[in-house]
């Protein structure tokens, strides 16, 4: 889906729902009173200050949204403290006060740049959803009748235009991680250094492939499966140039990833337990041998299959993205043609 | 009995419980259905018994077979048969009329789908802050009691007299689950606690931590080996690699624990080399290797001049500082 038709379908979902608010109010209240052109205005000018702020682009017309989302938030909130006196509206009402003028100061201070109101915004928007569905079902429930009815569809209208920006906030061209995502993300990547990690190990058969290399007389490359139950697995390589010895460690299974070491071997030591590699600058490595793959205790496994949820709901998001990515090749392939 | 050995003797109830835990849970979940569905059976129409109790009944058993006995496995199951038996149980009370018990349904809805959440996550192998999850937990125990006091009151608008075995029950599996979570390994798989994992293992592998120390003894190691003074007993002799010989001490960063190991290469008269790791056994991987040029100490900090120019200071920790045996007169002010 284009940006533009993003654009355009936020926008009508915002008019529609302001109209619909609108015709909702006139057939209580009348198609005069204040109360109902309050709505009407707003979907109104909202709507032609989000077309002209799409120019700005995706962030700008957010913004402009949330804005007038905003102050129709905190007109409502008005409107029924003043009007009803029913406990239950008037607590809806109460939230409703709150979030309109947080909606408002979080989309205006995007608008002027501050980029990580773009996820204060949706945070309120799953306030505004919360109270408005609750609101809703208690009406479904206690007050079933042509009123109840009434208000559950302003509800539910409510919902659609908090929703509807969630949605169009989580473009790629606005969205951006929490706070601690992005920690995590950065973090993550540090661990690819692995210096957290002690249960690292190779196969006893490997072994015998790097001392194969070492002892014999010919250049050659042994690829080995670095494995652990703590990390994803990774590569290591084992190349022999002109006699000399280099290991490679890479960031991946996979050997086009970035490598994260690369040594010149000076020793390689195979011992009972470990192999360890010495650079001739007195780096080194120790990974663990063992002889057979090391079972992931953390996971469970019921008549010798091992149940990894983890693993399942991964490998459904990478197979997703390799079709996608062989799509976009076959794409490239046939315009080169 | 002897002090020292009740502890052992306690730690040893603990360990075989801990090591056999999905036995002890499996069984309690096969249990806790047997038992519900008996209670149920008397005051519910037997689908609705069975929609209620068949997914603790299932996860118990499928908890029984696990030949890993995974503890987030057996903590995620658990969570979810929990949750989703309290769901099923509570979705009636929105239907029942009274407005009060429609919202305490509604609240203890979302707890018990809150609950089956937690679950996925452990599932996954990848928990919630686990003081959320004991908070959530104890909100459910709380309206537990709460539904106990409205029974005791001849609250009958809000709840059934009938639900008093259950409360009690869920009251029980809902403390049993808080114990659970509070073990060491759940605890250490939020993502707090990875993040955390990084970060200590990048601080004590590259050196920037704010308060590396070493005890008085381990000075005296470290600066023995750098003179080729240390003690032949205190090291390991390799005949292979070109370590000729080394030796491991510890250091600490505040509360976290980390290693040096100390490697003399090419012989007695040799370069010695400092690693810093955040494991002693295992696999060491990352770590960044220093030529050591010289020791000296200053005051109470022991200096460390690599070859490539750079310096490592570590503070002499004094014994007061550490754990152990308090016998007046010991520690001394070092």
């Amino acid at each position: 889906m284009s940006r533009y038709s993003k654009a355009v379908t936020s926008i009508l979902v915002f008019y529609l729902s302001g109209l619909g608010i609108w015709f909702l109010d006139a057939l209580m209240a009348g198609p005069l009173s204040l109360q109902v052109i309050i709505p009407l205005v707003i979907a109104v000018i909202g709507t032609v200050s989000t077309i002209q702020s799409m120019r700005g682009g995706m962030r700008d017309m957010l913004s402009s949204e949330a804005f007038f989302f905003g102050i129709y938030l905190l007109s409502r909130g008005i409107i029924i403290m003043i009007t009803q006196r029913d406990l239950g509206f008037f607590a809806y009402g109460m939230v409703l006060i709150i979030m309109g003028p947080l909606m408002i100061l979080f989309a205006s201070s995007l608008w002027a740049g501050f980029d990580y109101n773009n996820f204060r915004i949706r945070n309120i928007c799953y306030a505004v959803m919360a109270i408005a569905g609750t609101k809703l079902f208690l009406t479904f429930l206690f007050a079933f009748n042509h009123d109840g009815i009434i208000y559950m569809l302003m509800d539910f209208l409510t919902i659609i235009v908090a929703l509807n920006i969630v949605i169009f906030s989580m473009d790629r061209s606005v969205s951006q991680s929490s706070l601690m995502q992005s920690i995590r993300e950065s973090t993550d990547s540090m661990s690819a250094l692995l210096y957290n990690v002690n249960d690292a190990y190779i196969l006893g058969s490997g072994c015998q492939e790097v001392q194969h290399l070492i002892d014999s007389d010919q250049d050659g490359q042994v690829r080995l499966k670095l494995l652990s139950n703590q990390i994803r697995n990774r590569m290591l390589i084992f190349t022999k140039t002109d006699g000399k010895l280099r290991a490679d460690l890479h960031a991946t299974d996979y050997v086009h990833a970035n490598p994260l070491y690369m040594m010149d071997v000076r020793d390689v030591v195979i011992g009972e337990r470990y192999l360890t590699v010495y650079s001739h600058e007195g780096r080194w490595f120790r990974l663990l041998i063992y002889e057979n793959l090391q079972e992931d205790y953390t996971k469970a496994k019921i008549f010798g299959q091992v149940i990894d949820f983890d693993l399942y709901l991964r490998r459904y998001s990478y197979h997703r993205l390799l079709k996608k990515n062989i799509r976009e090749q076959e794409d490239e392939r046939k315009e080169q043609e | 009995m002897e002090y020292g050995g009740f502890r052992g003797f306690y730690k040893g109830i603990l360990d075989f419980i801990m090591s056999n835990i999905s036995y002890v849970m499996g069984t309690i979940m096969i249990l806790y259905a047997i038992f519900s569905i008996l209670l149920d059976m008397r005051t519910m129409s037997p689908g609705f018994t069975v929609a209620v109790n068949i997914v603790p009944l299932l996860f118990g058993i499928l908890i029984l077979l696990d030949a890993h006995h995974s503890l987030f496995f057996t903590v995620g199951m658990y969570a979810v048969a929990i949750g989703f038996s309290r769901f099923v149980r509570y979705l009636p009370m929105e239907f029942r009329g009274s407005p009060i018990s429609s919202l305490l349904g509604l609240i203890l809805l979302y707890m018990a789908a809150n609950l089956i959440y937690h679950g996925i996550r452990f599932l996954r192998g990848n928990s919630r802050a686990i003081t959320w999850v004991i908070i959530g937990s104890l909100f459910f125990v709380l309206f537990q009691t709460f539904v106990l006091i409205a029974i005791f009151s001849d609250q009958d608008s809000l709840v059934q007299s009938e639900d008093i075995g259950q409360a009690i029950i869920t009251m029980f599996m809902l403390l049993t689950y808080i114990a659970l979570v509070s073990s060491t390994q759940v605890r250490r798989s939020t993502n707090m606690e990875r993040l955390n994992s990084i970060l200590i293992g990048f601080r004590l592998t590259t050196g920037t931590g704010s308060d590396f120390s070493l005890d008085r003894g381990s000075v005296e190691v470290l600066k023995d080996f750098f003179n080729g003074a240390l003690d032949e007993s205190m090291m390991t002799i390799s005949d292979e690699g070109p370590v000729y010989r080394g030796t491991v001490i510890h250091f600490k960063d505040r509360f976290q624990d980390g290693t040096l190991f100390l490697q003399r290469w090419e012989g007695p008269d040799g370069p010695v080399y400092l690693t810093m790791s955040e494991h002693e056994d295992g696999s060491v991987l990352g770590v960044d290797t220093r030529r050591i040029d010289d020791v000296s100490e200053s005051g109470d900090l022991l200096i460390i001049r690599y070859s490539d120019s750079r310096t490592g200071v570590f503070r002499i920790r004094a014994a007061r500082e550490d754990d152990g045996p308090i016998v007046k007169g010991t520690e001394g002010a070092a």
